[in-house]
C-alpha cells in the first residue's frame, strides 16, 4: 500500500470543505516558529504593494511560519520595492528566496504554490480581487473597509463562504485590548443600560475634480482604474512612490468612501462591536438636516443611538457610567472601571494580541479570525448607509436582516455600483 | 433648470469648478417626491446627453440618471452603448434604470455591439438579473472572445434559473481554460440557489457533478461545503 505524505499545505488545499468545524490538527503541529520547515509554511502573495502594503509585508515577514512568494501592483515603482523588501529580508537571513513579481493580480493567483493573498489596494479593487482569490482557493487577508458598496460585502461574504477560505478583514483595532475590554465592560453592563455611542470619524467622500495629467510610464492606469468609470490620470489618485503619505483617492468617490470608511471600518467597526451587533446593524439611518438633526444618526432596533460627532475614538453612554476607548487609550466614568477584570461567568469577547497571527493561525485551525468577513460586511454596511444618506439628504429605514433599504426605491439603487467593461462581480 | 446650468455642464471638464454640478446634485435632492420636478431635471440632463459636451459632463450626467432616470432616458442611453467613449457611462445609468424598456434596450444592444462595448451589456445583463437575456448569454458561452464568454457564464450565475443552469450544466464539459471556472462558479451559484429555495434534491445533483476528479480543487471543495450546507438547510 503507498504511503501518504501529510503536510500543512495539502491540509490547507483540502480543509476549506471543513473550515469553521472543530480543529483537528494543533498549530504547533502544522509548524508555527522561524525554523518552520519550507513545505510547512504558509506561502503568501501580496496583492497590492503602496503604502500600507509596506507596513503589512513586514508584519507577515516577521511573523513565524509564513514565507512571502510574490507581489502584484500596476505601479512598477511600488512593485519594485516591495519585491525589495521581501528579498532583503530573506537575504538577512541568510536565504535567497526571489519574490515573483506580476503587473495583473490573476497572474498571481494562478499560482498553485501560493496559500494565502494580502490585499492591500485602493478600496474599489477589494471585491474583485476578494471574490477571485476565494475562487482560486487562496484564504485571504484584506485591508479595510471591506469593500466600496453593501452589495460587494455580501458577494465578498457568499464567495469567501461558497470556497470555504479564511479570511481576516484589517480592522487590527479588535486586536488591541483597549477596545476588547471597552466594548466588554459595556457589554457586561457595567455602564448600566447602553443609550448611545458616538464615533469620531470624518466625513464622506467628495466628488471627483481632479484635473488630467499624462499617465507616468510606470503605471497601468487602465488597471488601476479596473471596474471604475474611466477618468484621467492624477497624482492625487496613485501619487509616485517618493511620496510617503497615504493616497487621496480614498476621498474620492469612485475608488472610496471618504473618512466615513476609512476610519468609520474602524471606529463604528468597534460601536457594532460593543452593541453585540456583527450580524446586523442600524434600522434607521438620519443624516444632518441642519436644523433639528446636527449630526449623522443611526437608530437601532435596541433602542440605542449611534452618531458621528465629537468623541475621540467610540464613546459608549450607558444609564450608570461611559466607556470611552481608543488606540492605547480607555477612558471610564466611573474611573475605576477600566481595571474592572472580567468575570469568569461574564461575556468574554475574541481575544486576539496579534491581528496578522490570529490570521495565521486560524488558516492552519481552519477556524474564523476575530475579524471575519461577515463582520466586516456589517461594518461597512454601517459606513455605507451613512454615505447613502449623506449623498441623497434624506433618512433611511434598513432592513438589517434582508439587507435591504425600506421604501426608498432610488437609494437602493446605491447599494451596488455598475462596473466598467470588462469587469464584473 | 436654467439654461446656463447646464451650459456649464456641458462644458465642464476635469479639474474645473464643480459648482454648477452640486447646484444640480442640490436640485436633485430637492427634487425627491416631486415627480414632476424630477422628470424635468431628468429631460434636461439628457439635453447635455445630446450635445457635444465633453466625457466629464456625460459622465457626471450619467451617474445623475443612475438615481433618478426613467424610461424616459432609455432612448437616449440605448443609443450611447456601442460608443468607445460613452458605452460605459451610458451602462453606469441604464443597469440601475428599472422596468422593461432598460431590459429590451440592453437585449437589444447585444447584438448591436461588439468588442468591450458587448462585454459590458453582458454584464449589465448579468447584474439585472435578467432571465430574458437567458438563451442569448447561452450562446455566448462558446464564443471565441474568453473575456465575451467569461461574462456570459458570470451573467448566467447571476440569472441562475432553470434555464440558466441547463446552459451550463451543457458548458462545463465544452469549455475550457477560464472560461470553464466561470461556468464551474456559476453552476456553483445555480446550486446555492436551489438550495436557499428548499430544492435540495435538485441542488446536490449539482454539488455531486462537481466533486468528479476532473474538477479543479476549490470546485470540488465548493461543491463540498454545499452538500454539507444543503444536508443543515432547513
Amino acid at each position: 500500500m503507498k504511503a501518504h505524505k501529510f503536510n500543512r499545505r495539502g491540509f490547507l488545499k483540502t480543509a476549506g470543505a471543513v473550515a469553521g468545524l472543530p480543529c483537528l490538527v494543533s498549530s504547533s503541529a502544522l509548524g508555527n516558529s522561524d525554523s518552520t520547515a519550507a513545505s510547512e509554511r504558509i506561502t503568501l502573495g501580496f496583492i497590492g504593494t503602496g503604502k500600507q502594503s509596506k507596513h503589512l509585508m513586514q508584519s507577515f515577514l516577521n511573523s513565524p511560519g509564513t514565507q512571502v512568494l510574490a507581489a502584484c501592483d500596476v505601479d512598477r515603482l511600488k512593485l519594485a520595492r516591495g519585491k525589495g523588501i521581501v528579498e532583503d529580508h530573506y537575504k538577512g537571513k541568510g536565504r535567497s528566496d526571489a519574490c515573483g513579481t506580476y503587473g495583473d493580480y490573476r497572474d498571481l493567483l494562478a499560482r498553485g504554490d501560493i496559500d494565502a493573498v494580502v490585499i492591500a489596494t485602493p478600496d474599489h479593487w477589494h471585491a474583485l480581487t476578494v471574490i477571485h482569490s476565494a475562487q482560486a482557493g487562496k484564504d485571504i487577508y484584506c485591508e479595510k473597509p471591506l469593500s466600496q458598496t453593501i452589495a460587494e460585502a455580501r458577494a465578498m461574504v457568499n464567495a469567501v463562504r461558497r470556497y470555504g477560505r479564511v479570511f481576516q478583514v484589517g480592522s487590527m483595532q479588535r486586536s488591541d485590548w483597549h477596545f476588547r475590554l471597552g466594548c466588554e465592560l459595556v457589554i457586561n453592563g457595567y455602564i448600566g443600560e447602553l443609550q448611545t455611542v458616538t464615533v469620531g470619524v470624518g466625513g464622506p467622500p467628495g466628488e471627483d475634480n481632479l484635473a488630467a495629467m499624462p499617465v507616468p510610464d510606470y503605471l497601468d492606469w487602465d488597471m488601476w482604474l479596473g471596474p471604475a468609470l474611466r477618468r484621467p490620470y492624477n497624482k492625487e489618485l496613485s501619487p509616485h512612490l517618493s511620496w510617503d503619505g497615504f493616497p487621496h483617492w480614498r476621498y474620492h468617490s469612485s475608488f472610496g468612501g471618504g473618512g466615513m470608511t476609512d476610519w468609520g471600518a474602524h471606529h463604528f467597526d468597534i460601536a457594532q462591536w460593543g452593541m453585540q451587533m456583527d450580524e446586523s446593524g442600524p434600522v434607521e439611518i438620519i443624516p444632518p438636516d441642519g436644523k433639528d438633526v446636527k449630526v449623522l444618526t443611526y437608530k437601532y432596533a435596541s433602542g440605542v443611538t449611534l452618531t458621528r460627532d465629537s468623541a475621540n475614538g467610540v464613546l459608549f453612554t450607558g444609564t450608570k457610567g461611559k466607556v470611552e476607548t481608543n488606540r492605547g487609550h480607555l477612558r471610564t466614568e466611573p474611573e475605576s472601571l477600566k481595571d474592572q477584570k472580567i468575570g469568569p461567568n461574564e461575556v468574554h469577547l475574541y481575544e486576539s494580541k496579534n491581528h496578522y497571527v490570529d490570521w495565521l493561525d486560524a488558516i492552519k485551525k481552519r477556524s474564523k479570525p476575530i475579524c471575519d468577513i461577515e463582520v466586516g460586511c456589517r461594518s461597512v454596511s454601517v459606513c455605507h448607509l451613512g454615505n447613502i444618506a449623506y449623498k441623497l439628504g434624506r433618512s433611511l429605514k434598513w432592513d438589517p436582516r434582508r439587507e435591504q433599504i425600506i421604501g426608498d426605491a432610488d437609494a437602493s439603487k446605491l447599494l451596488s455600483r455598475p462596473y466598467r467593461s470588462p469587469w464584473h462581480l | 433648470m436654467e439654461q446656463q446650468l447646464l451650459d456649464k455642464v456641458k462644458t465642464y471638464d476635469w479639474g474645473q469648478s464643480r459648482a454648477a454640478l452640486t447646484e444640480i446634485t442640490e436640485l436633485i435632492k430637492k427634487s425627491h417626491g416631486n415627480k414632476a420636478e424630477t422628470a424635468a431635471i431628468e429631460k434636461d440632463l439628457l439635453s447635455v446627453l445630446t450635445s457635444d459636451a465633453k466625457r466629464a459632463g456625460k459622465q457626471f450626467v450619467c451617474r445623475q440618471l443612475s438615481i433618478i432616470g426613467t424610461d424616459a432616458s432609455v432612448p437616449t442611453l440605448a443609443g450611447m452603448l456601442g460608443g468607445e467613449e460613452t458605452s460605459d457611462m451610458a451602462r453606469y445609468a441604464l443597469e440601475r434604470i428599472p422596468g422593461a424598456a432598460a431590459d429590451a434596450a440592453l437585449l437589444g444592444a447585444l447584438s448591436k455591439t461588439g468588442g468591450k462595448a458587448k462585454v459590458g451589456v453582458v454584464n449589465s445583463l448579468g447584474q439585472r438579473g435578467q432571465a430574458s437575456a437567458g438563451e442569448a448569454l447561452a450562446g455566448l458561452l462558446g464564443n471565441s472572445d474568453e473575456t465575451l464568454a467569461t461574462a456570459a457564464a458570470a451573467a448566467l450565475g447571476q440569472i441562475a434559473d432553470d434555464n440558466a443552469g441547463k446552459a451550463l450544466a451543457k458548458a462545463k464539459d465544452t469549455t475550457k481554460g477560464k472560461v470553464r471556472l466561470r461556468v464551474l462558479d456559476s453552476y456553483l451559484l445555480c446550486a446555492d440557489k436551489l438550495t436557499a429555495a428548499g430544492k435540495k434534491a435538485e441542488a446536490l445533483e449539482i454539488y455531486k457533478a462537481l466533486q468528479g476528479k476532473d474538477m479543479p480543487k476549490p470546485i470540488r471543495t465548493a461543491a463540498l461545503r454545499g452538500v454539507l450546507g444543503a444536508a443543515t438547510s432547513k
